[in-house]
């Protein structure tokens, strides 16, 4: 039973249960700039209360449920070069931040660079979504909670969130801390690839490693200074024998975030030996997060002589304590075990663990 | 702030003044008329909105009116010729892959897009190609069903040629 | 059986190519000139009082047309329970209390969307908060708040229909939350624990799941200058929705018209009468304007209906041989703010059981529960699903104490043709449930698969099968109990026909499409059918209770055999033969062995406007759901007739569980159903292998996350529906039964087949891992946690 409510009264104000929320609606602003300065210069004069648009599979239903928090949408789509694909030299693979979901996937140039990457697009919404949705909108992904990604009506049943501006976590409620979900496939990937990212800012360029981009915050998981937008990607060239698999697990095949996502990419001797190895996980925390205490357990070693229970184990151990919901209170094992996959996979064994 | 934007829909032209939050799919159904897109989940998770914009089938519902200025719209009423069912929605009559019919323009949509592309499509990228358009009444399995038969009839009338 | 030319046959759709091209209407889909968009305030918390609401501000919106909430519709309760001993509970807008999160509070109509939406956040509502009951448990104990302090005994709308009233007085106050009750003893129950060898006792547990048909509820109404009301409906039966909505507004019957849409399916769903319905007439009615009101998913989700939560014990006596001896049976749900159908699927639980096995004694209590949780509503099976994944489970787990091959078990308990059933006295005039386990039993390879390993792939993925069936009515005495139809032929030899169904996917206008054709003898082409509409067809009993195809089918039948009979009449006189004399082949009448004396129906039906003062010839059949039916059955004792057929299915699931994720993949899942005889065999496969997808999203995925009286996945993301990925190997076999009131033979077939789903994958997972999952949905969560058990571990 409830706890007995206070019976002090309240005042509601009404609101629709979902399709635009007002105070997104009144006075909306769309900018369409034509480069990227120009972008940049839009976001910065607007600050917080302007957002960066590419294919709009999260910003819009962002803006339907009122949890957007910004009244300036700043068109990236006649930006030119964005949504390009391409070889810098005979090196590293460069990705438009505006390329679709879709065109990662289906990249020769994105294969043969990180398998994961192209995977872990490929396994992004659905095809629907992947048509639309960007690499760049992937990866700048919001976190996401039961308690904030719901329309302005839904909200109204209780106080606003840390993430929706208020005080209180509904769910973390002890530590009262935002634990809001980071759940994008393609960051694990890129992580493993050792990806970096170019910046673009009031005061230029920049580039940084991927896993800078991240500030491990529930409320705001982007450690973008104002006015930055993520606007390539950059993935090294790999070194022979890199090898590279993302491994999702979801509840369905399509459409759902990952409750789970694990990319490994190993290092491989023709022996199977793992000379080197990089292993990522999303859906755990309110970032991805290498785990490199699996790294270095497998180094120098195979595979098999490792031991999957063993493997598991350091894997789960290496994540750490998580935030569990009643839904998935095995997420630590489930992350463990789909590590010992995704190595599996990495090193050639097509099926991971799963019978041929 | 309006904003006046051209689309292409069907092959025709139209210019039209949109709000900067009007979706496609809003567009479609009160200002053209065009009700066969639905408006199933309006939050891209359903697949009952689908067009071909530019070229692939997207949600409607998640893309902004503003955003596809400029672009070349199909919808679910240009796939017929007059009096005469296209070969994908043919066979999607003959299979008895429609039941109430809410999803089927979505379905249509994706299948005619999925063979235009690849006509020899495996069993796999037939389901992973109609992965994010739900159906509550057939379970898929005529769906399924109708788009081998329309991938066969297609590549018949192709050899034909 | 006979030899057919149009029934039995899988002939595409009639309303394929509507749907094909987009140009078939549903009920957001209309547009009229003028017309306002209405929106729903609604209740943010579980419960509270309302201490005042104003709606000045909304209403001097500019482009604000009208505004309507409690006091607009003041003395008016509506629900899909309304008899003397259950009066309706459900005011359509609030008055002093609301009851649930998502309780209609007010609703406006404005130009458009965007408007409508400001002026619902103009609208001031002070509440005070009440505390409030999430569980059936909880509503149960003394100390809980009553979530209805009064019931409010009155007129019913079953009156005119021969319920006995009670006179309308003051509000009965009411002692606890017990929304209704059902009490069901048959034979001595304790001398059959005494006797039987082995007595078991088992609970079970489900949780709410939706509809969601693609098609989020709407509505469209306006008044023409005469008063008239209009509307355009998402229904199963539109004379259902009519005769509620004439009563709740007031209003003659002879003045509401409820218009054709196409229905987006539906499910048990939208049977109903909704407050938005009832708001989307009010508001037409305050702004003179036609009215849309088109719900959001999420609304259509949290606000409508939704199904039970269901707590079951079952205790089972057998002998030796593994016969039940007695059988003690206790379903308890929570139906939510309001009754819903609670007092059906109590009576449900217990009669859609019945059939299946032969119980000699048997105790039954089945109670439905107010809490502040949302309105629970007929869903696909209406309680059959969790009370067979009960029994077939509690079965599966009596087999293994007995040493009996499960499909054994359920051959030697099932009833067969001829049986009575208890306390209805329905007779099984068909039944084909052996038939049926003994098919899936053969095409599942029950035998080869079933408690062995060797099939078995890998220490990580495991497999197992299980098996279990069902049974279902052909319709029920309901409003309006029974059906008509009427069948016009024209000059040139071509049909119309008039039946009141709604196509919401069933592919009732193209079976019905094809009795006629049958009957009449011609080609389904001649035939056009207009459905849909109060207006034009006569009353239809509406397509729910898994009585569409059985009862308004063999209306049709009869309306074509009354016209063939006209025509052959008619032939006689023109011909100037005996009518035995005559016989029909493609569209023409023949004079037996004097071939050159005929006529085309065609000359005929021409003739006959020329000559026999201008008759077109018109043939008018109708039926009744249960001929012998004064009223319907008691809902508290199950007494009374309950249908006059039953479909049966067996079903066999193939699993494969993950033990490292704790995923259940089904592989293969093989249907049986007894649906008498298929008049569509395609439309029949596609109402199994829906019912199966359907089943599986329940057993495996779905579930409405309800904490605190609030869903929290009120949308597609949230809420997972199968999709194509999911579907497993489907076989979907018929057998034919030939029920002898059946048009054809045919009897139900749109809902049997998603009850045995449940335990037959509970059963399998149970084989592939020895983990006996005891609650739905069998989520990984689930499986993991009883691995671990089984191993040992904590748990």
């Amino acid at each position: 039973m409830a706890p007995n409510p206070s019976r002090k009264r309240q005042s509601r104000r009404g609101a629709a249960q979902s399709g635009m929320s007002l105070s997104m609606e009144n006075g909306i602003h769309y900018h369409l700039p034509e480069t990227v300065s120009e972008a940049v210069g839009l976001l910065a004069r607007h600050g917080a209360a302007a957002r960066a648009l590419a294919g709009g599979t999260d910003l819009v239903p962002a803006l339907k449920l009122g949890i957007l928090g910004a009244r300036h949408l700043v068109s990236l789509r006649r930006v030119p070069g964005l949504r390009d694909i391409a070889l810098d030299g005979d090196r590293d693979v460069v990705i438009g931040a505006l390329a679709t979901l879709r065109a990662v996937a289906t990249s020769p140039l994105v294969e043969h660079a990180c398998a994961a990457l192209a995977e872990a697009a490929g396994r992004t919404g659905s095809p629907l979504l992947r048509n639309r949705g960007t690499l760049g909108g992937n990866v700048c992904l919001d976190t996401r909670c039961w308690y904030f990604n719901q329309s302005e009506a839904w909200r109204a049943s209780r106080d606003r969130c840390q993430k929706a501006g208020g005080a209180r976590c509904h769910v973390n409620e002890r530590e009262n801390r935002c634990v809001a979900l980071f759940s994008a496939d393609t960051p694990a990937a890129l992580m493993v690839a050792g990806a970096r990212v170019e910046l673009a800012g009031p005061s230029g360029m920049r580039w940084i490693g991927i896993e800078a981009l991240y500030s491990g915050e529930g409320r705001a998981p982007l450690a973008l200074a104002p006015g930055e937008i993520v606007t390539r990607i950059r993935i090294p060239k790999p070194l022979a024998g890199w090898r590279t698999a993302y491994v999702k697990h979801a509840v369905r095949e399509s459409i759902d975030f990952p409750i789970l996502g694990v990319a490994a990419g190993v290092e491989l001797a023709p022996d199977g030996t793992i000379h080197a190895a990089r292993v990522a996980v999303t859906g755990a925390r309110s970032a991805p997060v290498r785990l490199p205490e699996v790294e270095n357990a497998v180094g120098g070693r195979r595979l098999a002589d490792v031991g999957d229970g063993d493997l598991a184990r350091i894997a789960t151990r290496a994540l750490g304590p998580l935030f569990l919901s009643d839904a998935v209170p095995h997420k630590r094992l489930l992350a463990g075990l789909m590590t010992v996959d995704a190595l599996a996979r990495a090193a050639g064994e097509d099926s991971g663990r799963r019978r041929s | 702030m309006k904003r006046l934007i051209q689309l292409t829909v069907n092959g025709q032209a139209h210019d039209l003044v949109v709000t900067p939050v009007g979706t496609l799919l809003d567009v479609l159904r009160d200002d053209l008329g065009l009700t066969g897109a639905k408006r199933g989940c309006d939050l891209g998770a359903c697949g009952a909105c689908t067009v071909i914009l530019d070229g692939r089938p997207v949600n409607s519902c998640l893309t902004l009116a503003v955003e596809a200025d400029g672009s070349d719209v199909a919808t679910i009423e240009g796939v017929a010729a007059p009096g005469r069912l296209h070969p994908v929605q043919e066979a999607f009559a003959v299979h008895g892959a429609v039941q109430c019919g809410f999803c089927t323009p979505g379905m249509v949509l994706v299948t005619k897009s999925l063979l235009d592309e690849c006509p020899e499509p495996e069993d796999r990228q037939i389901r992973e190609a109609l992965s994010g358009n739900l159906c509550r009444c057939t379970g898929y399995v005529k769906v399924l069903d109708a788009v081998r038969a329309a991938a066969r009839r297609l590549r018949a009338r192709e050899g034909v040629r | 059986m006979g030899d057919y030319a149009v029934v039995g046959k899988s002939l595409p759709r009639v309303d394929a190519a509507e749907k094909l091209t987009g140009a078939a209407r549903y009920t957001a889909d209309v547009r009229l000139p003028g017309m306002l968009r209405g929106k729903i305030l609604r209740s943010p918390l579980p419960h509270a009082r309302i201490v005042s609401i104003d709606t000045t501000r909304a209403e001097r919106l500019r482009g604000v047309h009208a505004v309507i909430m409690g006091r607009d519709t003041a003395g008016l309760r509506v629900a899909f329970v309304d008899t003397p001993k259950y009066p309706a509970d459900e005011p359509p807008f609030a008055l002093d209390r609301v009851r649930y999160i998502g309780d209609e509070v007010a609703a406006v109509a404005a130009i458009d969307e965007e408007t409508a939406r400001e002026a619902l956040s103009l609208i001031r509502v002070e509440y005070e908060p009440l505390p409030a009951v999430f569980t059936a448990a909880d509503a149960l104990r003394p100390e809980a708040p009553l979530i209805h302090e009064f019931d409010y005994p009155g007129k019913t709308i079953w009156e005119d229909w021969g319920a006995r009233g009670r006179p309308a007085g003051d509000p009965v106050p009411r002692t606890s939350n017990v929304a209704a009750r059902t009490a069901v003893a048959f034979g001595d129950v304790d001398a059959g624990f005494a006797a039987a060898s082995h007595v078991r006792e088992d609970r079970f547990e489900t949780v709410p799941v939706a509809h969601a048909p693609m098609e989020p509820h709407a509505a469209v109404a306006w008044f023409d200058p005469s008063g008239k009301l209009s509307m355009h409906v998402s229904s199963m039966g539109i004379f259902y929705k009519r005769f509620v909505l004439a009563k709740a507004l007031g209003v003659p019957i002879s003045q509401v018209r409820i218009h054709k849409s196409y229905v987006g399916g539906a499910f048990g769903g939208k049977i109903d009468v909704f407050p938005y319905e009832v708001g989307a007439a009010l508001l037409a009615r305050k702004s003179g304007r036609p009215v849309l009101i088109e719900l959001s998913r999420e609304e259509s989700l949290t606000a409508t209906r939704m199904d039970f939560h269901a707590n079951v014990r079952v205790k089972t006596g057998v002998d030796r041989d593994g016969l039940i001896t007695a059988q003690d049976i206790q379903v308890i749900v929570d139906t939510g703010a309001y009754r819903g159908s609670g007092p059906v699927v109590v009576f449900l639980c217990y009669s859609y059981n019945i059939p299946v096995y032969r119980v000699p004694a048997l105790r039954y209590e089945g109670l439905a529960v107010y809490t502040n949780n949302p309105v629970k509503g007929p869903k696909r099976g209406h309680g059959a699903p969790f009370i067979r994944f009960a029994v077939d489970s509690h079965m599966d787990m009596l087999a293994e104490d007995l040493g009996i091959d499960m499909v054994e078990l359920m051959r030697r308990n099932a009833r067969d043709r001829g049986e009575v059933m208890p306390t209805s006295g329905d007779t099984l005039r068909s039944c084909g449930l052996k038939d049926a386990l003994a098919a899936a039993a053969r095409d599942g390879q029950w035998a080869a698969r079933r408690r062995r390993t060797d099939w078995r792939s890998s220490e990580r993925y495991r497999r197992g099968v299980g098996m279990s069936a069902c049974s279902m009515f052909s319709g029920s005495p309901y409003y309006p109990f029974g059906s008509a139809a009427v069948i016009k032929l024209h000059d040139d030899g071509g049909a119309t026909l008039f039946a009141g169904t709604v196509e919401m996917g069933q592919g009732s206008e193209t079976t019905l499409s094809q009795i006629a054709a049958e009957e009449l003898g011609v080609p389904l082409d001649d035939i056009r059918i207009v459905s849909g509409d109060t207006e034009l067809t006569p009353i239809e009993f509406g397509s729910f209770l898994s009585g569409g195809a059985f009862v308004t089918g063999k209306a049709v039948r009869l309306a074509a055999a009354d016209a063939k009979r006209q025509l052959f009449e008619m032939a006689a006189r023109l011909l100037e033969a005996d009518v035995r004399d005559l016989e029909a082949r493609d569209k023409r009448i023949s004079v037996q062995g004097a071939p050159h004396r005929s006529l085309t129906y065609a000359e005929i039906i021409a003739l006959s406007v020329k000559h026999a003062s201008g008759d077109p010839i018109i043939g008018k059949g109708s039926v009744k759901s249960v001929p012998d039916a004064e009223l319907h059955p008691s809902l508290s004792t199950a007494r009374g007739r309950w249908t006059e057929a039953y479909g049966f299915a067996a079903q066999l699931a193939e699993v494969e569980v993950d033990t490292w994720t704790g995923t259940v993949e089904v592989r293969r899942l093989v249907t049986y159903h007894d649906c008498g005889f298929p008049l569509n065999p395609q439309v029949v496969e596609g109402q199994i292998e829906g019912c199966v997808s359907m089943a599986l999203g329940q057993t495996l995925q779905e579930r409405i996350d309800l904490r605190q009286g609030q869903v929290f996945n009120p949308d597609f993301l949230g809420y997972r529906l199968p999709i194509t990925h999911d579907m497993p190997a489907m076989v979907s076999g018929m057998i034919h039964s030939d029920e002898p009131y059946g048009p054809f033979g045919a009897k139900e077939v749109g809902e049997g087949a998603v009850s045995g789903v449940m335990a037959a994958v509970a059963n399998a997972v149970y084989d592939a891992i020895g983990v006996r999952i005891t609650s739905l949905p069998i989520t990984p969560a689930k499986v993991m946690a009883g691995l671990d058990r089984a191993r040992g571990g904590r748990g």
